[in-house]
This record gives C-alpha cells, structure tokens and sequence, in this order.
C-alpha cells in the first residue's frame, strides 16, 4: 500500500488544524476562504498563505532537497583494489506542503526541513559546492538497511494529526556500489550524493533512491552514475499533481579528494 | 666603359585640384519676407544651414539609438551573463555608437576624417598634459572593466571604505556602504588600492580567539568551544570547526576557535558564537584572566 502523498482536509474557515511534521508541531487556521495561517515553534511569527475558496485539501510528499548531500559514513569504508562491494545507508527527507483540490490541482507552498542537517563544504575553500552533511550508519545491504528504518505500519493511522509519516517520516534508503578501479586498497571516507539528481521511489512504506554506482578512479577521483530505481518492485514518487518526476542523472564526477578529510589541510 | 644609364625624366604633373566651388548669390529679399526668411538668408541660406542641421539630427538619433541600446542590452536576462559584462557590454555599445554618430556629423559639416585623425594626435597631447587626472582616471576605469577586481554588487573594502560596488564609470566607481552612503572612489584610487573582495568565496572562515586564565582546564575549554560551534546550525561541518592552544601570556593562554561559514552569514555567525563562547565560559565557570578575556580578530 502506497504511504505517499498525504492527503490532509484543511480546516474550514475559522477553524485550526494541529499538525505533527518532523517533530514540530504546526497550526493550520484558516482565516477566511481564501487566506490560511500556518503557526508554530519554527513559525512564531506566523506565516499568512494565500489561496482560494476551493484550496481544500493539503498534500505532502517527501522530498530530497536541492542541494548535495554530504555523507560521512561511521564505519570505515575499505575498497581492496580491482574489488567492489555494496553498501547502504539513510539519506534524511524533507516534507513539501501543497495546497489545493483534486480538481484543480496542487501547489507547493512550504517546505519542513529534516530537524537538523547541517552544512558542508565538498572541495576546497576557495571552490568548493555547499551541501548538507550529515554522519550515518554504513549497513551492508539495502534490506538491512530499510528494516532498520521503516516506519511501523501498525502505528500509521490516515488523520494528519499522529501520522508517523509525517512527524517522523522515515528517511530515504541510499545503495550505492563502490569500485575500486585502481590496484590500491582505498579508504573512502564521504560520499558526496547528488540529491538533486536523484528520484524518489516507494516499496511498503519505504522511501528509496536511485541505487548509485561510484567507480574509485583514483585517491583524488570518483564518478557516480545512476543505475535506476534500488528494488525493481520500487514504484517512482510523482509530484504533487501525480506527475512523473524527470530527473538529470547525467554521470557526475568528482575531481575534489573523497578520501581526506579537510581540516588542517585546508586553510588552518 | 661605363654604361650609360639614361633616365627618362616626365614634367611633373599640376596637381588635381578642384575648382572651388563658386559661390551663388543668393536672391534679393522681397520686401515682405517673414523674419524667418530673412534669418535663413542672414546665414546664407538653406544651402548653407542644412549640413549643420543634417549634423545635429545624426548627433540626437545617435544618442537616442545609443540610449535605447543600453537599454535593450539592460534587459538581457541569460545564465552566466553577469551585472558586470551587462555594463562592460553597454559602455562599449553607447560609447561606440555615440562616436560613430560625432564622426558622421562632422563629416556632414565637412570635416574630412584624414583631418580629424591628423588634429586628434595634436588634441590627444594637448588633452593628455591639461586633464591629466581625468585621463589616468579613465583608462583606470577601462582596466578596471576589463582586469575585473570586482565586479558590480561585489562587497569590497577599499583603503577604510566597505561597502558594495554599485557602478563602474569611466572617471569614478560608486560604493553603498553598510550605513547607506555613496562613497565615489576615482579609478585611479582605486587602481592603486588594496582592495578586499569580500564576494569571491562563498566560505569564510571566523577566528576567535579567547584567553583564559593559566589554571583554567584547557582540555574542558576546547571541549566547550566545540561544543559552542558544533551546535550552531549555520556553522559548516567541513571543514570542521577547531581549537588550537595559541601563545601563554602574562595574562593567560589564548586559545583559538575556528570555524567555517558561508560568507554571507559571516558578521552573524560571528556575533552570535562570540556571545554563545562568552556565556558559557561564564556559566561553566571557567577562570578568567585578569585583563581581557575573549576578543574577535578582524
């Protein structure tokens, strides 16, 4: 059974919502017909959104992002040499909000960011690429790994209010298969993932990426290729009007060191 | 014996020269012409008058094509076409067609451009020596186009002026400080500046040093102090944010924290962790020296 997208009534006029998404709780009021107010710990300001009389319904779907992510694997990575090996691991989830009706369809209005990703800098001070970054569990296989993530569906109910995937929306699954094609054993120690590039893809309850492919060219070098939806029974995610989503997943190579760690190499 | 060589020798030729032109007298005046009748044939005329004005109406279109140039040339919205080739792209076409239009009408009044070429290295001595300043000032500006320190919307500091580039003339460049004045800065100034591009990276890197008491437990401050930066959202985690032990002084040992973020958040992030350090240092106690205690370096 398919999780996503979320389908939320919005209140009626006058009336409020309480809403539970990545562990914040936000309101929902709609003012008048076609005025909403979203409030919150994060909103403590409020923010006022415009609409229409017929804006009935609120949808989420999860989403990667726009910008790379950065991930540092707990465990040591050791790729022997002319030797590969597949690894999996979890990539955080944003939440987009759209606001419209079934008939008239959806527009994205909001989006809730996991509660903390912070940023990175892939590459040298002087032209590296801003991303996220964030610190995982290596597990050693997809499966694994989406049983240590899946989001119970006993737990799931269909009002927004206590829905587990909404206030913790379980995060994606990333496989990804490492080849060293040098003779050196190497040490891999962050994986820069294009998430921008990447689709998102559904299979009981799991959220799941392209599986990727990351050819180890060098000690300084590494190309990721996309090599299509992780599990053939996967069922892509569309966009907020049930549209299929058209991904670039153009090979991308990284010409910047994924071996060492900057730090005092790099400016101090 | 010596050849003889004869050399056929012509009679040089008069030069071609033309006739000049005879002037036609005009017609007398009948006695109830208008006054602007008798102004025409004051200056000699329509014959007469018409290069001239011929050569004001090239001189007026020219401007007008050379602004709505600019203009066109303003809207264009294309990735990789900067704020700054925009402008490079507009001097170039105003001031080409705004030449090209001068040109034209001097030939119209009967300026040959031999004669305006000759009279322009006469002129251009003659310019170099009286305006001197002005000249350096304009071929700083066109370096200053061209070589690209900085470009418009850069954040520069130049000598004890920060602020963003606004525009880049030929004579002077504008600067909005942070405290929203104009500061106009000739060319040459700034051509034999230091200039600090602020806009170049997107990463900076904030260094702050904090200097605690000699029987301070340096092994807890560096903890604190990572701890401080690590929770900051907007701090980057690579490169990571660091502690180093400095110097010993009489009053203390400094330490330095460093860490990284995206220049535009730079006086923020620097504030706010500058505060975050002096709190909890207070809050866990740690032993203070007896002069100062924590200072941003610039």
């Amino acid at each position: 059974m398919a999780s996503w997208p979320i389908d939320i009534e919005l209140p009626l006029p006058g009336e409020s919502l309480e809403l539970d998404i990545q562990h914040r709780k936000i309101c929902l009021r709609r003012s008048s017909d076609n005025q909403l107010e979203l409030t919150g710990e994060a909103y403590k300001q409020g923010v006022v959104i415009g609409g229409s009389p017929d804006m009935t319904t609120a949808r989420f779907l999860p989403s990667l992002g726009t910008m790379p992510l950065l991930v540092f694997p707990k465990s040591r990575l050791l790729c022997p040499g002319h030797q590969s090996f597949e690894v999996a691991f979890s990539v955080p989830v944003y939440i987009v909000m759209g606001l419209g009706s079934e008939t008239r369809g959806f527009t994205r209005v909001i989006d809730f960011p996991p509660m903390r990703v912070p940023r990175a800098l892939y590459g040298p001070v002087d032209s590296g690429i801003i991303c996220r970054s964030v610190q995982t569990e290596i597990y050693h296989s997809l499966a694994v790994a989406r049983r240590q993530t899946s989001v119970s569906e006993e737990t799931s109910s269909e009002t927004g209010e206590s829905n587990p995937f909404l206030s913790a929306p379980p995060p994606a699954v990333l496989a990804i298969k490492l080849e060293n094609t040098t003779s050196e054993p190497l040490d891999i120690i962050k994986i820069m993932a294009p998430l921008a590039h990447l689709n998102l893809y559904e299979e009981d309850g799991d959220l799941l990426t392209n599986h990727l492919r990351m050819k180890l060219l060098g000690e300084l070098e590494a190309e990721l290729t996309s090599t299509g939806s992780a599990s053939p029974e996967a069922i892509p995610l569309k966009d907020l009007n049930g549209n299929p989503v058209v991904q670039d997943q153009r090979p991308t190579l990284f010409a910047h060191n994924y071996k060492q760690k900057t730090g005092l190499e790099f400016g101090f | 014996m010596i050849p003889t060589i004869l050399l056929q020798t012509t009679p040089p030729k008069p030069a071609a020269t033309t006739p000049p032109a005879e002037a036609i007298p005009l017609p007398p005046l009948p006695a109830d012409a208008t006054v602007f009748e008798r102004l025409l044939h004051m200056m000699g005329g329509w014959g007469a008058i018409s290069p001239y004005l011929y050569a004001v109406i090239i001189v007026i279109a020219g401007y007008l094509l050379a602004k709505i140039s600019t203009k066109v040339i303003q809207r264009m919205d294309r990735p990789g076409i900067t704020t700054h080739t925009i402008t490079v792209m507009q001097k170039i076409v105003f001031y080409l067609i705004i030449g090209s239009a001068f040109i034209l009408a001097l030939q119209k009044v009967g300026v040959k451009l031999s004669n305006l070429l000759a009279a322009a290295g006469i002129v251009t001595v003659a310019v170099s020596f009286a305006a001197q300043t002005s000249v350096s000032n304009v071929i700083s500006g066109i370096f200053l186009l061209f070589d690209r320190p900085f470009s418009i919307g850069d954040t520069i500091k130049v000598d004890t002026t920060l602020g963003v580039v606004q525009s880049i003339g030929l004579l002077s460049s504008k600067v909005r400080t942070f405290d929203n004045l104009v500061v106009r800065i000739p060319n040459e100034a700034l051509l034999k500046s230091t200039i600090i591009n602020y806009s170049l990276v997107q990463v900076r890197r904030i260094d702050i040093s904090v200097t605690v008491s000699q029987e301070a437990d340096l092994a807890r401050v560096r903890e604190l102090l990572l701890s401080v930066m690590r929770e900051h959202v907007s701090v980057l985690d690579e490169p990571a944010p660091a502690v180093l032990t400095d110097l010993t002084t009489e009053t203390g040992v400094v330490l330095i924290a460093r860490v990284w973020v995206l220049s535009s958040e730079f006086v923020q992030i620097r504030s706010d962790l500058t505060t975050s350090v002096i709190e909890l240092l207070k809050s866990e106690g740690i032993p203070r020296p007896r002069q100062y205690w924590a200072h941003v370096e610039k």
